[in-house]
């Protein structure tokens, strides 16, 4: 007995994948065959979907309603740090170990914070401006020119102002 | 643009859907006022007759996107916290073992009926159908004409409802002290197979707790006046829940609707047969619509010829590829292809059963028979279809109103299959 409008009839999935390539069809089947949906049409949309992103690691969420899929991107914070560092598009393939030395403007890395914000458990926006300072570290890159972790310390002592949302 | 000329004006008339307003019959007045007094109004959208639908709401003023198209209080909701507060409750608390909340619930909608102007649900319980276009309506003879998944499905419904019915007999019996007539005349199986299918086609979801006085079966129906007048259609989007802040069950439309049109919400992603088993109609253009292959029309398509058969339908059903093998509006769908490629494999290539299920390619000649075997399949579904097309025009002839209804509903899911079918057979005839 169904009752309408049951929420629980609609399945999420969530992919990692590869922006704006089309992964092997191996790799999509064995999640997205059983709920009927061809792995194949899945990875060419994915790969449409996420032009954007290309080349970028990224999580990508899809939302299933009976053998249709609609596709969204879950973008993380590394992804977006990546994105904003605007380096030309490589091919995974032929490029490896990238190395990521470019500088993302302060304003650029709180704009981040605000997209990653409702996934944050920080109390505060500077908190999650902090949690992303930590990210642009680990990818390696600069924060106008200077190491994240100084900026940190400085948003810790009060000499650079984060906006409270 | 200049004005239509009178030609052009019947045209567009006969291309729109009519709609004619049912808000001066008097059992809407009724039902609107029994609402206005438990706290709902609703001037947005009134009941209407629409010649493709039948009885719906129709939007006086245009919706705007994200905009509220129905809130019902909580008072105007009928579910099982309902039924345990009214004069059934103490009868239902004190039954062991407990009941299930269906069952409740259709205990006092019958209970209500028979009580006829006496109920305090009376504007609600008017506006109910008197029959439905469920299976459970359904003689053997139409059933015998749907798809046999569906067939199979139909027989179990009406099975449930007298298994019901039946296990039920000694709860019901307890009620005699409410009855001035004897209980099996009021909670006969005919009371109980309307109140089923006004439970399994009305309700809406909504989650409550457990009730200590009711059995644990999922508790998650809520039978809601006027907003169940609200028909499907599967390209529309609302979202809907129960607000816990202003303690009402509220649909938002997602896309808008028009002035003066029929406002539709989504009662799920359905395809036609689901629809047909569960809601009684079938709806048209239907994104989600597909024709199953069960393992019988399978079997036709596999002689003798391979002896590795009963294995391969072993590995297939353990990797649970034999259900949901369908044709859809584009097509064959990647499930059936892939467990046809499976099938098709010579002895020799056992090494790549798993593979296979993984979406890898076979040899061209394998691919090729994959594609015969589908088109098989598609021919021999299609044959069934017109034969059952053929013996339903026999029985329309001199049968009864409802019958003709239940065989309109019938004829039109197997249009729609063999539409399905058609499209599907010139994908794979390129």
């Amino acid at each position: 007995m169904p009752p309408k409008l049951d929420p629980n009839e609609i399945k999420v999935v969530y992919m990692r994948c590869t922006g704006g390539e089309v992964g092997a069809t191996s790799s999509l089947a064995p999640k997205i065959g059983p709920l009927g949906l061809s792995p194949k049409k899945v990875g060419d949309d994915i790969a449409k979907a996420t032009g954007d992103w290309k080349g970028l690691r990224i999580t990508v969420k899809l939302t299933i309603q009976n053998r249709q899929a609609a596709i969204e991107v879950v973008p993380s914070a590394s992804a977006l740090i990546i994105k904003a560092l605007k380096e030309p598009p490589r091919d995974r393939k032929k490029v490896k170990n990238v190395k990521h030395t470019g500088s993302v403007a302060l304003d650029e890395i709180v704009n981040i914070a605000r997209v990653m914000r409702h996934r944050s458990i920080a109390r505060e926006l500077s908190g999650t401006v902090k949690e992303i300072l930590g990210t642009a570290q680990s990818v390696g890159c600069t924060i106008d020119g200077r190491l994240p972790h100084d900026v940190i310390d400085d948003i810790n002592a009060g000499k650079v102002e984060v906006p409270s949302e | 643009m200049g004005h239509l000329g009178r030609r052009a004006r019947k045209k567009k008339k006969k291309m729109t859907t009519e709609s004619l307003t049912l808000c001066h019959e008097s059992r809407f007045v009724e039902l609107r006022r029994w609402l206005k007094e438990r706290g709902f109004k609703s001037k947005l959208l009134i009941p209407a007759h629409f010649s493709d639908t039948g009885r719906g709401l129709m939007a006086t003023s245009p919706i705007k996107v994200n905009d509220m198209l129905i809130s019902l209080p909580e008072r105007c909701l009928l579910t099982t916290s309902t039924v345990l507060r009214s004069y059934l409750g103490e009868y239902i608390k004190r039954w062991k073992p407990p009941v299930s909340p269906v069952l409740a619930l259709c205990a006092f909608l019958i209970a209500e009926r028979h009580a006829g102007s006496l109920s305090k649900w009376k504007p609600y319980i008017d506006v109910l159908p008197q029959a439905y276009n469920c299976p459970a309506y359904f003689s053997d003879e139409v059933i015998n004409l749907l798809p046999s998944g569906l067939r199979a499905k139909a027989q179990d419904q009406k099975e449930r409802v007298w298994e019901l019915h039946s296990s039920a007999a000694t709860f019901f019996a307890s009620l005699q002290p409410l009855l001035q007539e004897p209980v099996v005349t009021v909670f006969s199986h005919d009371a109980l197979r309307w109140a089923w299918c006004s439970v399994n086609t009305r309700t809406v979801y909504m989650r409550h707790p457990q009730s200590p006085h009711l059995s644990t079966e999922l508790d998650v129906y809520a039978l809601a006046p006027y907003l169940d007048l609200l028909n499907h259609c599967p390209k529309v989007q609302v979202t809907a829940e129960f607000s816990q802040a202003n303690r009402c069950y509220e649909i938002r439309s997602v896309q808008g609707c028009r002035k003066f049109n029929q406002a539709f919400i989504c009662y799920g992603p359905h395809d036609n047969q689901r629809l047909l088993l569960e809601y009684g109609f079938v709806a048209p253009s239907n994104p989600h619509a597909v024709v199953y292959v069960d393992l019988g029309t399978l079997k036709l398509c596999f002689n003798d010829w391979d002896k590795q058969l009963p294995q391969k339908l072993l590995f297939l059903k353990e990797h649970d590829f034999l259900m949901n093998l369908t044709f859809g509006l584009d097509g064959p769908s990647w499930r059936l292809m892939t467990a046809l490629r499976l099938l098709s494999l010579k002895p020799e290539q056992y090494a790549c059963w798993k593979t296979v299920l993984l979406g890898a390619a076979v040899s061209k000649d394998r691919e090729e028979w994959t594609t015969q075997t589908a088109l098989m399949l598609c021919k021999i579904l299609l044959g069934e279809s017109s034969m059952a097309l053929e013996r339903l025009s026999h029985l329309k002839q001199g049968a009864g109103s409802s019958m003709t209804e239940q065989l309109s509903v019938v004829e039109f899911l197997r249009r729609e299959e063999q539409a399905i079918l058609g499209h599907s057979q010139e994908l794979l005839g390129l």
